[in-house]
């Protein structure tokens, strides 16, 4: 027990008694921590502006037997831009969501961290973020060790093959000869956004956003990528629905 | 083990549903009840009961209210042509205290919230726009909290609102009256500067 210092982003706050917030913090040094920020739903706190969503903060943590306190906090990058854009909102929210779900508390993981700092940051700048976030959620998966497989046949791993579609159970596309064999839930992906779906894996994240993409292969990638993070997580991301929502994909 | 006897025990049992109360605060109340005389736990239990039956939220604002429509939505007196958008009733109440307002109300019963997955299905939003669509409101103003859900909320009812010519507002965010400049924080004070007001 005793007071130590961390730098993070908060995932996420939730309302805690009259005025207290119980905030979750991704941190550099501490991986993924949660603290209650006494005071911090009432207009004069000194924490109040400081332990706002995603905001990057440096914070001074009080470990206690429970939950831990946040005892003073001051705002390195507050992010302003992502709740004062409904669009940036939606998908800093889904990404707080899939880092919360995935990534376990007090587990240290700062390639993590720079990582999601940097699509912040990118996110904070860009007009149009579903490239970016096609790109981010696939980094991440490979960082989770859940990268799909795209390049061979996820089943029987031959290298050139007719590609019979995705499949989030085999974990990537898979051939028309192993769907023949044993067939099993497809989501559809066309040739053009296979190789799309390559190229994310090593676009810089600063200027993915540059890239041409029209509305039919936006919502084939995202589906596709929704659908297996879904898979992986075997539970729906509430965040999801908001943002599927705004896009009117229907 | 239970040490209490049957009904003491059921009293805390109850009394330590209600939020914020743990149960050494139940066991608290329970005993100030006790020692209370039969008229004051009576005159309590009978207010609660009261309350509960009593009151329901307006059909045409949403605010709590004996009769429907509530009092605030008939009274003629009050601006008919603004409207102020607000999360719970207990905004309400806030806003009415201020005596600056004096147009109509909307209470959404919640605010949109991307994390806890709540939608505009889940808030009174349709009923909103049908109030709109009466063409007599000329003024939106938006009170929603200045955290992420009520921006979330306010920014979505901005989206929509807008296109229907109908002028949207948003409360002005910036310094709590006798507070302190070195202990605002960089996101209050940014809001405070963007919204100066010439003097």
């Amino acid at each position: 027990m005793g007071l130590y210092r961390s730098e993070g982003i908060i995932l996420r706050s939730r309302v805690f008694g009259e005025a207290d917030k119980i905030i979750t913090i991704f941190t550099k040094e501490k991986g993924k921590i949660e603290a209650v920020a006494r005071g911090a739903r009432r207009p004069r706190s000194r924490l109040v502006g400081a332990t706002q969503q995603f905001t990057y903060l440096k914070a001074l943590v009080f470990e206690g037997k429970g939950l831990d306190q946040l005892s003073q906090a001051e705002i390195v990058r507050s992010f302003a831009v992502l709740r004062d854009d409904l669009i940036k909102m939606a998908y800093a929210s889904w990404w707080s969501e899939l880092l919360d779900v995935f990534l376990p508390l007090e587990e240290v993981n700062s390639d993590v961290f720079l990582f999601y700092l940097a699509g912040l940051l990118v996110l904070e700048k860009v007009q149009e973020p579903a490239l970016v976030s096609r790109a981010f959620e696939l980094r991440f998966l490979k960082y989770l060790g859940y990268e799909p497989v795209l390049d061979s046949c996820a089943r029987c791993g031959r290298d050139s093959f007719v590609s019979a579609g995705f499949s989030s159970e085999e974990g990537g596309v898979i051939c028309q000869r192993c769907y023949q064999d044993k067939p099993v839930k497809l989501i559809p992906l066309s040739g053009s956004n296979l190789q799309l779906l390559k190229e994310l894996y090593q676009a810089d994240l600063r200027i993915v956003h540059r890239w041409d993409l029209d509305l039919a292969s936006e919502i084939e990638i995202g589906r596709l990528l929704f659908a297996f993070i879904e898979y992986r997580a075997d539970k729906p991301f509430k965040s999801l629905s908001f943002l599927q929502s705004l896009l009117c994909w229907e | 083990m239970n040490y209490y006897p049957k009904p003491m025990s059921k009293l805390i049992k109850e009394l330590s549903k209600l939020p914020g109360i743990g149960p050494k605060t139940a066991q608290r109340l329970a005993f100030y009840l006790f020692e209370s005389s039969r008229d004051e736990v009576l005159k309590l239990a009978s207010a609660m009961v009261e309350a509960k039956e009593s009151l329901k939220f307006c059909d045409l604002c949403g605010h709590l209210t004996q009769d429907s429509p509530c009092q605030l939505c008939r009274d003629q007196s009050r601006d008919q042509q603004t409207l102020c958008v607000v999360e719970e009733p207990k905004d309400v109440i806030a806003l009415e205290k201020t005596r600056e307002f004096r147009g109509k109300y909307h209470v959404l019963h919640g605010a949109l919230s991307p994390l806890e997955g709540i939608g505009p299905e889940d808030l009174t939003i349709s009923k909103l726009l049908q109030r709109l669509q009466t063409g007599e409101i000329r003024e939106v103003i938006l009170a929603c909290d200045p955290d992420m859900e009520g921006e979330a909320t306010a920014l979505y009812l901005a989206r929509i609102i807008k296109p229907m010519q109908i002028k949207v507002t948003r409360l002005a965010r910036g310094l709590p009256i006798g507070g302190d400049l070195e202990y605002i924080d960089e996101v209050t004070l940014s809001k405070a500067i963007e919204g100066r007001q010439e003097i």
